[in-house]
Parts: C-alpha cells; sequence; structure tokens
C-alpha cells in the first residue's frame, strides 16, 4: 500500500427519491448484483463502495443511498452537497412517485452543488402489468428537466449498471474537462483528451 | 367497611323516601352520618414508598452482559450528590448515592463491583452484592481516563499530568504498579501531555494501548516499556480532515482523541480532534490507512477538487468537524467480522445528529495476509450508514449491550447500544440496522422516563383484573436486562392498580403500573405512539390523558385538537402494512360536531394484540383542555375554545357538542330570574321551569351548534324575558369558559325520581355543571340539568356514593341497575383553590370548608380499609390536610418530605388507597403512603442485583497461531503479579476457584476453547504458578518486574514452544 491511491478518481453519488420506489434495492444490485424482495426501510444514510473501471480508469463510486420517507429529509438534504451525482428514482408502478420527481428535483437544485450530474431513474420496468407511467412519459420529464433518463429494473437486473455507468463517465468527463482547464492555467502540459487512456491526469502523488 | 356499608345501608333503608335527597344532612344534623368513620390524625403517617426516575442528570451509562444489569451515573443537584442506578429485569432497581457532593464522571460495573469515578477524580467501589460502598480511594492527580477489564482485579487511571496508575479493588489498596509519562520523550517541550484514552489488548492482558494528547503507543507490561509509537502526520497535500488550501501545504499534527483496539487486537485506530481517524497495525506500528467519517486515504497528498462538490468536507468547505465522542470497534460473533460505530466527527453545522456506523465485514486473516490486503480491507468498508438518532439532539457517550460477552471492551456482538444525549435522554437504537427501540415493556420505567423526558403524568386507577390481562403481544427482541430479583413486597391484592401514564415530549404515552409498593404482577408498560396515530409523528403535543377504570379505554387529546380513543383488542391490521396516514380514513363519519373517524387500521401493524387506536375525533375546536372516559362507553372533550363534546362509543356517535358558557349563562340568568320570583311564587314550580328551559336549551343548542356561540339563546331570552346589563355579558365574554375538569357519574339529580348517568363539568370561569345522559329509544341524549357557582376554578370533582362512600362512577353494574329503577344518591367534592365543597348535583351546596392563608393545587379522596373515606387537598407549600367527609372537618395534616418539588406539584395525584405520587425532580416522582407508619425511603427492601452462581466467561486469549509466532502469552496470574507486586494476598476470585479446584471441580480459570493450545495454556498457567512461589523473596517490584518478567516470559516461551512441537510430534 503505502504511498498511493489505489484509484484515480472517488466519485460521490447519492440515490433520491420517494419511499419504497427502490433506491436500496438498485444500489444492492449494483454493488452486490444480488436483490431482496423484502421491503427494509433505509433508515438515515447508508453508503456502500464498488470501484470500477471506466476507460481505463479506476473509479471508486462512493454510493450514499438515502431514506425516503420525510421524516429523515432533513438528515439526507444534509448529504446533497458532497455529492457529485444524483440519481433521481421513481417507481413506474406508482404515479406518485413519478409527480414527486419535480419536488425532489427543486430540491436538489437548492441544496446540492451547482453543476451537479443527474439521472432520471425509472425503476421497476419489468412489472408490466402495474405499469402507470410510461416510458415516454418519463423521457419527456428527463427532457424537461434536461437530465439523461433510463428505465431500469433492480429486480430483473436491467439496465441498472449502465444507469450508474452513465451517470460515471458524464461525472469524470466533468472533472476532466475541468482539470485540464485548471492545468492549462497553471501552464502545465495540456492533456490530449486522446492520451485519457495512458497519461493519469491525476498523477495522485505517492508519498 | 363491608359491616359499616351494610349498617349504612340499614339506616338509609329507614328512611322516608321524601327525604331520600339528602340522607346524610339529616344524619348529620343529628350527628351521625360521618364517611369517615372514626379516622383520626394517628392514623396518617407518610411512608416513604418508591422513587421512579433519575433525581439528576444521566451523565455516563456501563453494562454487564455478564449478570445482565446496566449502571446509570448522574449529575449532583442542588440538594444531592450525584448517585448510580442499576436496573435488571423488569422492576428491579437499586440506587447507590455517592458520598460526597458531586457528579458521576465514569461507571464500570464488572461482576459484583461497581466501579465510579466521581466529577472530584475519586474512585469509589460499590459492592452489589451487599449494597455497601466498600471503599473510595483519592488517586495522586486529576484522572483524565480510565480501563477497566472484567478478568482483571485492577483499575488503570490515566491521570492529567500524563501517569498511569493501578488500583487494586480486590484488596481495595492502590496498586504499587505506575507507568510515568511515556511520551514526555517524544515531545520534551508539550506544557501538557495528559493520558487521553487507556485500553487493554482484547487478547492479551500483557499489552495496554496507551494515548496521550499528541500520539500513542503500545505498552507491553511484560517488558515493562513502549513497543511502539504511533503519531500521526498530515503531510503538506495531505487533505486530512480539512480543505482550507492554507493550511492543506503545512504539516499537521492533529490533537489525538481517542485510542482503541479492534476485537482482535491486530489494529488499532486513533481518533483526532479534527476529524481524522487513523488505523495502525499492533504489529508493527506502522499507519494502515487514515480517513474521515467521508473521506478516505487522507493521509495522502491529493489534489483538491474544489467546485466539484466533492473533496474530504461534506457540505460547505471550509466547517470544522464535531469531535470525536467515542467510538467503538464492535465485531459479530465471528470476532473478524467488525463494525465501527461512532458519534461525532461530522462537520458541526450538520442538520442531522446520529452515530455512523463503519461495517468492515470479515476482516482478512492478519496473519497471512499481506499489508495490502488488510488495508485495502480498511479502506474499503462493506457499507456505511448514518445512524440518525430520535429527537436530534447531540450524542456525549453510548453504550454497547452485548449479547453474552464482557470482553472486547465491551463491544462483543452487541444487540442494541443505549445512547446519552447532551440533555440527559437516552435512547435506544437497535444494532446494526438503527431502529429506534421503544423501553415500553423492555426497560425499568425509570429508563423509560428519560427516553425521552415526560413533562406530564397521569394516574388512573384501572381495575387489577383488566390491567393483568393488558400485557401487548407482539414480536419483541429478547429482554436486554436479565438480571437480579425483585425484593419481598407486600402480597396484598388491592382491587385497582395506579396505572402511571407518563406523557413525554415526543407525543408518547406510557402506560404501566406504578404498583402500591407491592408485588407487581404485570409490571409491562404499554406505549401509544400518538404522534403516529394523528398522522403527524414527533410535532404533536399531547395535552390531556384519561382512562376508563373498568374497560381500559383511553383518550388521548392533543393540543391541535384531536382526541385518539384507544380501546384493548386484538390488532386486525397486524402484520399489514401500515396505511400512509394521509390516505382517507376508513369509516369517516362526518356529523356537525367535527369528524369521527375510524382509524383501527392505523394501529402498530407489528402489534398482535394491545391497546389499539380505535377513534379520532378531530372536531377543530381547539386544543383539547380535558377529557374522560366512563366506563360506560361515553367520552367527554373539553376544548379551549369552550365546547364540550360528548362521544357515545357504540356506534361511534356525537350525542352532544355544545360551548359550555352559553349554558352556563343561561343557568345563572334563571336563577337570578328563580331568585327575583321567588318572592312572587313557590319554588318548587320555578325550579321546574328552570328544568323545562335548560333542557329547551339544550336541544336547541344541539341542533345548532355552529350558530350556538353568537346567537347565545336569543330564543330563550326573549320568552324568559331576562335583564341582563350589557356590561356583565361583555366582562364575562372577554374571558372564554372552558372545561377544566370532569367526571362520570351515576345518581340522582335533584327532585328526579330515578337516577341517571350524569356528566359533571367545572369550569374555569367557577362553575360546577350536571348534564344527565339519558336513554331516549336506541340513542342517548344530553340535557342539562343545571349548574352551582363556586368562588374559584374547580381542581377536581369527585362523585361519591353518599351511602356506602364508594365512588359514585358510572359502571357498567350500576348503569345495568338503573332500568330496574335502582337509584343511587351521591354528591359531588368540589375542591378549589381556597375551599372544599359538598355539591348535590345539579345546584345545591351541602357543605363547605374555605380556607385563606393556603392554597390548594390538588386534591383526592382516599379509603382507609375497614375505617372510612377522607378527602386529602394538598397544599402549595407541601402541606396536606386531611378532612373528614360529609362533614369537611379537618382530622389531621402532614407535610409532604422536603424532597418533593414544590413546582410541580399540582402534578401530584393521590390515588383511592392512599398513595400520593410527586414530582421529586425534573425526572423523579416519588411514591408515598399516607396510611403508612412513617418508614424512610431507605428502609424499604433493596431489590437484589447479584447472582454469584453466573460465572465471569475467560478472557479471550490469543490464537495458537499468534502462540507460535512468538507472542507471549500472560495469564491472569501473571498479570496480578505484575501489576500488584509480589506481597499482593492472593484475590477472593483466585482462593474461589482454588476452593473449587480442591473440592473436585475443575479449575475454570483459562478455558481456551477445545483446542489442544487451550489445554496446554492451563498447563502452562500452572507452571507459571509454580515458578512465581519461587519467586517469594522479591522484594521490590519496581526494580525487578522487568527482569523477573522477562525470565519468566523466556522460561514460559521455550516451554510453549517445546510443547507446541512436542504437541505437534505427537499428532503424527
Amino acid at each position: 500500500m503505502a504511498g498511493s491511491r489505489n484509484y484515480d478518481f472517488l466519485i460521490k453519488l447519492l440515490l433520491i427519491g420517494d419511499s419504497g420506489v427502490g433506491k436500496s434495492c438498485c444500489l444492492l444490485r449494483f454493488s452486490e448484483d444480488s436483490f431482496t424482495p423484502s421491503f427494509i426501510t433505509t433508515i438515515g444514510i447508508d453508503f456502500k463502495i464498488r470501484t470500477i473501471d471506466l476507460d481505463g480508469k479506476r473509479i471508486k463510486l462512493q454510493i450514499w443511498d438515502t431514506a425516503g420517507q420525510e421524516r429523515f429529509r432533513t438528515i439526507t438534504t444534509a448529504y446533497y452537497r458532497g455529492a457529485m451525482g444524483i440519481l433521481l428514482v421513481y417507481d413506474v408502478t406508482d404515479e406518485r412517485s413519478f409527480n414527486n420527481i419535480q419536488t425532489w428535483f427543486q430540491n436538489v437544485e437548492q441544496h446540492a452543488t451547482e453543476g451537479v450530474n443527474k439521472i432520471l431513474i425509472g425503476n421497476k420496468c419489468d412489472w408490466e402489468e402495474k405499469r402507470v407511467v410510461s416510458t415516454e412519459r418519463g423521457q419527456a420529464l428527463a427532457n424537461e428537466l434536461g437530465i439523461p433518463f433510463m428505465e431500469v429494473s433492480a429486480k430483473a437486473n436491467i439496465n441498472v449498471e449502465e444507469a450508474f455507468l452513465l451517470l460515471a463517465r458524464d461525472i469524470k468527463k466533468r472533472i476532466m474537462d475541468s482539470s485540464s482547464g485548471e492545468k492549462n492555467q497553471q501552464g502545465v502540459v495540456n492533456v490530449n483528451e486522446t492520451k485519457v487512456h495512458t497519461i493519469p491526469t491525476y498523477p495522485l502523488a505517492s508519498l | 367497611m363491608a359491616s359499616k356499608n351494610s349498617e349504612l345501608a340499614d339506616k338509609l333503608g329507614r328512611l322516608d323516601l321524601k327525604d331520600r335527597k339528602m340522607p346524610f344532612l339529616r344524619r348529620k344534623s343529628e350527628g351521625e352520618i360521618n364517611l369517615s368513620g372514626n379516622i383520626s390524625s394517628d392514623d396518617l403517617a407518610l411512608d416513604d414508598v418508591k422513587r421512579y426516575g433519575f433525581e439528576g442528570k444521566p451523565s455516563a451509562l456501563a453494562y454487564d452482559p455478564v449478570q445482565s444489569l446496566v449502571a446509570v451515573g448522574t449529575n449532583e443537584t442542588d440538594s444531592s450528590p450525584g448517585a448510580i442506578y442499576i436496573f435488571g429485569r423488569s422492576r428491579v432497581s437499586v440506587k447507590y448515592s455517592l458520598p460526597k457532593k458531586t457528579s458521576v464522571k465514569h461507571v464500570r460495573i464488572h461482576d459484583d463491583r461497581l466501579l465510579v469515578i466521581d466529577a472530584k477524580h475519586e474512585l469509589h467501589h460499590f459492592n452489589i452484592s451487599t449494597h455497601t460502598l466498600v471503599c473510595s480511594w483519592s488517586p495522586p492527580g486529576a484522572v483524565s481516563v480510565i480501563c477497566t477489564d472484567p478478568a482483571s482485579d485492577f483499575i488503570f487511571l490515566g491521570l492529567q499530568n500524563g501517569e498511569i496508575v493501578a488500583f487494586d479493588v480486590d484488596g481495595d489498596i492502590a496498586a504499587p504498579f505506575k507507568i510515568p509519562n511515556l511520551w514526555r520523550e517524544h515531545s520534551p517541550k508539550a506544557v501538557a501531555l495528559p493520558v487521553v484514552s487507556i485500553a487493554m489488548h482484547p487478547r492479551d492482558l500483557g499489552t495496554l494501548l496507551i494515548a496521550y494528547l499528541e500520539g500513542a503507543l503500545l505498552f507491553s507490561l511484560k517488558q515493562n516499556k513502549a513497543t511502539f509509537a504511533m503519531k500521526f502526520e498530515l503531510k503538506p497535500g495531505a487533505p486530512g480532515s480539512d480543505m482550507d488550501p492554507a493550511t492543506i501545504k503545512t504539516l499537521r499534527t492533529p490533537k489525538l482523541s481517542n485510542a482503541i483496539f479492534n476485537p482482535s487486537g491486530t489494529t488499532v485506530l486513533t481518533t483526532y480532534e479534527d476529524g481524522c481517524m487513523a488505523f495502525w497495525s499492533t504489529t508493527d506500528g506502522r499507519l494502515l490507512t487514515a480517513r474521515t467519517l467521508q473521506d478516505f486515504d487522507v493521509h495522502l497528498p491529493a489534489p483538491v477538487m474544489a467546485g466539484f462538490g466533492g473533496g474530504p468536507a461534506l457540505g460547505a468547505a471550509f466547517t470544522l468537524r464535531e469531535p470525536f465522542h467515542k467510538v467503538a470497534w464492535c465485531c459479530s460473533n465471528n470476532i473478524d467480522d467488525t463494525c465501527l460505530l461512532v458519534s461525532g466527527g461530522n462537520n458541526v453545522g450538520m442538520a442531522a445528529k446520529g452515530l455512523t456506523l463503519i461495517e468492515f465485514g470479515v476482516a482478512p486473516n492478519n496473519i497471512t495476509s499481506s499489508w495490502k490486503q488488510i488495508t485495502e480491507h480498511l479502506g474499503n468498508p462493506k457499507r456505511q450508514r448514518f445512524l440518525p438518532v430520535p429527537h436530534n439532539i447531540d450524542v456525549v457517550d453510548f453504550c454497547m449491550l452485548p449479547k453474552t460477552s464482557p470482553y472486547h471492551a465491551g463491544s462483543h456482538d452487541p444487540s442494541a447500544v443505549m445512547v446519552l444525549f447532551t440533555n440527559g435522554d437516552i435512547a435506544t437504537l437497535r444494532y446494526p440496522d438503527g431502529e429506534y427501540l421503544s423501553p415500553a415493556g423492555m426497560m425499568h420505567p425509570s429508563m423509560a422516563l428519560v427516553h425521552p423526558k415526560p413533562f406530564f403524568m397521569e394516574v388512573a386507577p384501572i381495575s387489577r383484573e383488566k390491567w393483568l390481562g393488558m400485557v401487548a403481544i407482539r414480536e419483541k427482541p429478547a429482554a436486554y436486562f436479565k438480571g437480579g430479583a425483585d425484593a419481598k413486597r407486600m402480597t396484598r391484592r388491592y382491587q385497582d392498580r395506579s396505572i402511571a401514564c407518563t406523557i413525554h415530549k415526543d407525543a408518547t404515552v406510557r402506560v404501566w403500573d406504578l404498583g402500591h409498593n407491592d408485588e407487581i404482577e404485570n409490571p409491562e408498560a404499554l406505549e401509544l405512539d400518538v404522534g403516529v396515530v394523528v398522522g403527524k409523528p414527533g410535532s404533536v403535543k399531547v395535552s390531556a390523558v384519561s382512562a376508563s377504570q373498568a374497560t381500559a379505554e383511553m383518550a388521548v387529546g392533543l393540543e391541535s385538537g384531536e382526541v385518539v380513543i384507544y380501546r384493548w383488542g386484538r390488532n386486525k391490521s397486524y402484520n399489514g402494512s401500515l396505511q400512509s396516514p394521509t390516505s382517507p380514513a376508513v369509516g369517516m363519519k362526518s356529523s356537525p360536531f367535527g369528524q369521527l373517524r375510524d382509524i383501527a387500521s392505523q394501529a402498530d401493524p407489528t402489534l398482535k394484540e394491545g391497546l389499539l387506536p380505535l377513534y379520532l375525533m378531530d372536531a377543530g375546536s381547539g386544543a383539547v383542555k380535558t377529557t374522560a372516559v366512563s366506563d360506560v362507553g361515553f367520552v367527554a372533550i373539553g376544548y379551549d375554545s369552550g365546547t364540550l363534546t360528548i362521544v357515545d362509543l357504540r356506534g361511534p356517535t356525537v350525542i352532544y357538542s355544545i360551548v359550555i358558557s352559553t349554558v352556563t349563562k343561561d343557568v345563572n340568568r334563571i336563577k337570578e330570574v328563580a331568585k327575583a320570583a321567588a318572592k312572587r311564587s313557590s319554588l318548587t314550580s320555578i325550579a321546574k321551569d328552570i328544568k323545562r328551559g335548560s333542557v329547551a336549551v339544550a336541544s336547541f343548542s344541539k341542533e345548532l351548534p355552529g350558530q350556538a356561540k353568537r346567537t347565545s339563546f336569543a330564543g330563550f331570552r326573549k320568552t324568559g324575558s331576562l335583564s341582563s346589563s350589557s356590561k356583565e355579558e361583555k366582562e364575562k365574554e372577554d374571558k372564554t369558559e372552558y372545561v377544566v375538569t370532569m367526571a362520570f357519574s351515576v345518581m340522582t339529580v335533584g327532585e328526579d325520581e330515578f337516577s341517571s348517568i350524569c356528566l359533571h363539568v367545572g369550569t374555569n370561569l367557577k362553575n360546577v355543571m350536571t348534564f344527565k345522559i339519558l336513554p331516549d329509544g336506541s340513542r342517548f341524549v344530553v340535557s342539562c340539568a343545571g349548574g352551582h357557582p363556586i368562588d374559584n376554578p374547580p381542581l377536581t370533582l369527585i362523585p361519591i356514593n353518599s351511602e356506602t362512600g364508594a365512588s359514585a362512577r358510572a359502571t357498567p353494574d350500576v348503569v345495568a341497575g338503573l332500568r330496574q329503577g335502582k337509584s343511587i344518591n351521591g354528591f359531588i367534592i368540589c375542591v378549589t383553590s381556597n375551599q372544599a365543597r359538598i355539591i348535590l348535583p345539579p345546584e345545591d351546596k351541602e357543605n363547605h370548608k374555605s380556607w385563606d392563608e393556603m392554597i390548594c393545587i390538588q386534591a383526592g379522596v382516599a379509603e382507609l380499609p375497614d375505617k372510612g373515606i377522607v378527602l386529602v387537598c394538598v397544599y402549595t407549600t407541601g402541606r396536606v390536610r386531611v378532612f373528614s367527609i360529609p362533614a369537611l372537618k379537618e382530622i389531621g395534616a402532614f407535610d409532604l418530605p422536603a424532597e418533593v418539588d414544590r413546582v410541580k406539584l399540582s402534578n401530584c395525584r393521590i390515588t383511592r388507597e392512599g398513595f400520593i405520587s410527586a414530582w421529586t425532580s425534573h425526572v423523579e416522582f416519588g411514591l408515598f403512603y399516607m396510611w403508612g407508619t412513617g418508614k424512610q425511603l431507605h428502609i424499604q427492601p433493596k431489590d437484589i442485583l447479584y447472582n454469584p452462581d453466573i460465572a465471569v466467561p475467560a478472557r479471550p486469549t490469543i490464537s495458537g497461531l499468534q502462540w507460535i509466532s512468538g507472542t507471549q502469552h500472560v495469564s491472569a496470574g501473571d498479570f496480578d503479579l505484575l501489576i500488584g507486586g509480589p506481597d499482593r494476598p492472593p484475590s477472593q476470585k483466585h482462593l474461589n476457584a482454588e476452593q473449587k479446584a480442591n473440592g473436585g471441580d475443575k479449575s475454570p480459570t483459562v478455558a481456551n476453547g477445545n483446542s489442544v493450545f487451550g489445554n496446554m495454556a492451563n498447563a502452562f498457567n500452572a507452571r507459571t504458578q509454580n515458578l512465581q512461589n519461587f519467586q517469594d523473596n522479591m522484594q521490590n517490584l519496581e526494580n525487578t518486574t522487568a527482569e523477573f518478567a522477562k525470565a519468566t516470559s523466556k522460561f514460559i516461551e521455550s516451554q510453549k514452544r517445546k510443547a507446541v512441537l512436542g504437541g505437534a510430534k505427537s499428532l503424527f
């Protein structure tokens, strides 16, 4: 060990949405590739870590799973500012959770850092017979909010990984764009986008 | 009493029916009637029976899983020293007071020893078996930290000057052992280097972890020297806990706050005041990794990622972090499967308060893994959670509740964690998911009184038969505290139990048996979480509670205007999902008086059988002032807007609702008219008119409840042609009249020829009204029977059966008797601040007693069995006066003890059995018995806490592999010798063990599992013992310990190795 980090980036993500939409299940699917049908209310804040390889970079994803219940709201909003990416989750079988996305989005605008990456996630897309929110409506809302959109299913393992990766990739791109700009200012060699694979942008210095 | 009653009844039976109205008055005039019998002042002597709660503010917690007891230390109060309260199963509790007036700082409880360090740095050793203070000792300096171990007879005290001293709690003398300030050599210029933390290696008695303000070191008792030092430095560029670019570029050495071992003793965690945590290996003292609660590898230089929302600080960039209050490294049954529980360390400004749980999962084997693997393990916790604490208050301390083992610094396989808040409240969270656990039925009522604090207490009698059946059935965890046994108490059976309803800040009501200093047959506590039921958890305030005596139906009124009615039953929504409280309630019944809703579906789904919410009355008439529940299905509610509502639970329907001032005004007006008219015509006819009029009033207002307030019986005024001055009216209207106290009864009202169910109502504007509840076909109608003006707002109204002296409350039996035309003669005792008055409902005053010099704040009727009943009045000064009934002659008086809090005296309650409950401090109330013999509290029988049959389990020792790799094993005997010196007499524990061994039992001293090494360890212990015997000539430990230990350890080492090799060979 001593002296160096075993990852190139640390990205902090936050899952928000109404109680019972499946935030914890999505996280469980992504971090441990498993699923539990039982409903266990998240108390407070829960976070898990997964390290992924993205375009040749080791990225440590620190994913904060929040409690959807109203009574934990003050606690969860305290964590908004630390997040670099936010997943707004609703349940395609629950109209109310979809309508509340607007509220959640306003919450994000209010509490999170400016320019934080966001993605809209419609969970439980495998449950067609119960579906009340169509893909089109989801997409329309995402367009209106100006954020990417994906329908996933933690149970059937549809698109969960992809959704997290999509968000991570966007954040990585934002960090690299910004940091290369910074380096320019400091007169450091500009990092060519094509060389990203070979030259570490973050030369996380050894001790 | 019974014979007396029958005698009275006989006498009454002979009375002429026409004189039925005031039988006792006739008797009084004849000098015969007296419900108080021959009770005299000789019968009055106050017993101090019991205390519930904590006199001072809780300041320290400790738990012993072996005896299964919890200890709570408290701060001193103005009048008394701090104390330690120990609780065991159900109602077991014992209080130990400190000998001097000071507060408790640290508490430890091991076996039968209770060790306390007070705020004046003195050590106290209590024996919980004999309930005595064994000794007190002043260490040579201010104590900053203590370290104890269940397997050790010594307590290590870290001092402010950096020294460590030991005290032998077996021989109760200071041990010769002492460690000088070892950090001085690392930092010779430091001004102060107090010891901030001491920890004992979880598996090796011979190793101590000592932390000073500037760094920590591992200390080997065997070698009597520090093995290596751990100093945490943040190199320039390393983010540490802050994001301030100015400081990041400098070298920083944060101040240390805590140091602990992991459960297997392979890693050390040190925490720092700036919010950093560092992990070190105990093998060679290397830094493995460092982190804050949110970020990893903070000891490594990293670029600042400002503007990304990322970066180490959570929230704003340059905020300060709270210090770590406490950290505990817990493990499951497998000591390599660990979790770190942390309080503090978050940003100061963070809105949420709570604990952080870092779940590492199963650690790689320390001996065979590479450093990289170990670092990876610590740097990549499986999961991390933030567990919010209820009420969002700062946590100062917490205490794990391990299931079995007292070792691993009390963090082995915990089932729950008890959290102590800055305000002295305690909360219990389930481990590891952080679910808030209710103390109801799980803990002693005293503990429940700080979960959180109550602000009011009501005492309601509930019949014993009913209460014994009121044991909530639900899935609940195994009891946390199983130790101790109740002291033998009175086995006398009272017909009614005094049930306390404590109203807590978080809108919960806990219902439990206060007892009569007797054996408590049902020690359970029921909890009503009213906030959840009305769909506003945490934001409501309970303002009134009442319970029915026979049916235990309860009505809980809220300041926000709702009333929830509870009834015992089976839960239909058991195991179903909790319906969202905002969803439209089922079976809504709208009435002109407000909404009465069926809320059975809102019951806690985990509750199979219990006190369940039944109906929710939401009238929107302002805050609930008072409620009354009858035994026959009526609930009366008084609102601060002046509305009085009566609900019939059959249905349920609102049968009556009126603004009380409209009734009182008219009744008073009629009276004035009556007085004037009395000159003109006979009284009786007028009275009849009045009655007719008031009934008309009642029905009229019932029809138009919404307008009742404004119209104020315009119609009646016309017909009655009343001429009242408008000035008077205005004056009265300035102050809203509302109900302050109510009581249901069955008695004959006025000139009726039958008895009826009555509701007596006292208002703040000095009126006592009586309403009759009469059957009308299948339903009930309410009419006002009249009123009686008094001098001051009534404190209480007590209906009494004038023939038997029993309570004239409306019981099902009595009400059933009404159908057969049985009549009951009764009166109401009405007590105000300056007067007690006997009222014959509805209007007549029969007798009164005034006092000008004193202000009464609470009153009740108490019964001395076989003698009679008396009126007990409590005054602001703490004086209690007792009057006969109905003559209201003073029988005697006494004072409540000085401890009773005069400020909260109005919340005292008097039960019919003669028990007075009154607050004795902020969260403590006492129970006193007025028919006693003057017994003091300390002579009441003490509960048993200690069970000598439970043996302390053996301390975990080093593994076989560690042995082979060269770790020295230090036995308990070695340890005693090292710390206690050679002259130390054999310890009590040792003697007991020897006795057992001689008696044929195998000594249970060291049982290292069933492994071959375990047996060998026993053999070695015996060998070491022998060795010690050879060293009798050793005089001065300080000079020779090191050499001796060296020789000893060398010898053991060689022997162990030989044995291991030999043992290994023999296996093949």
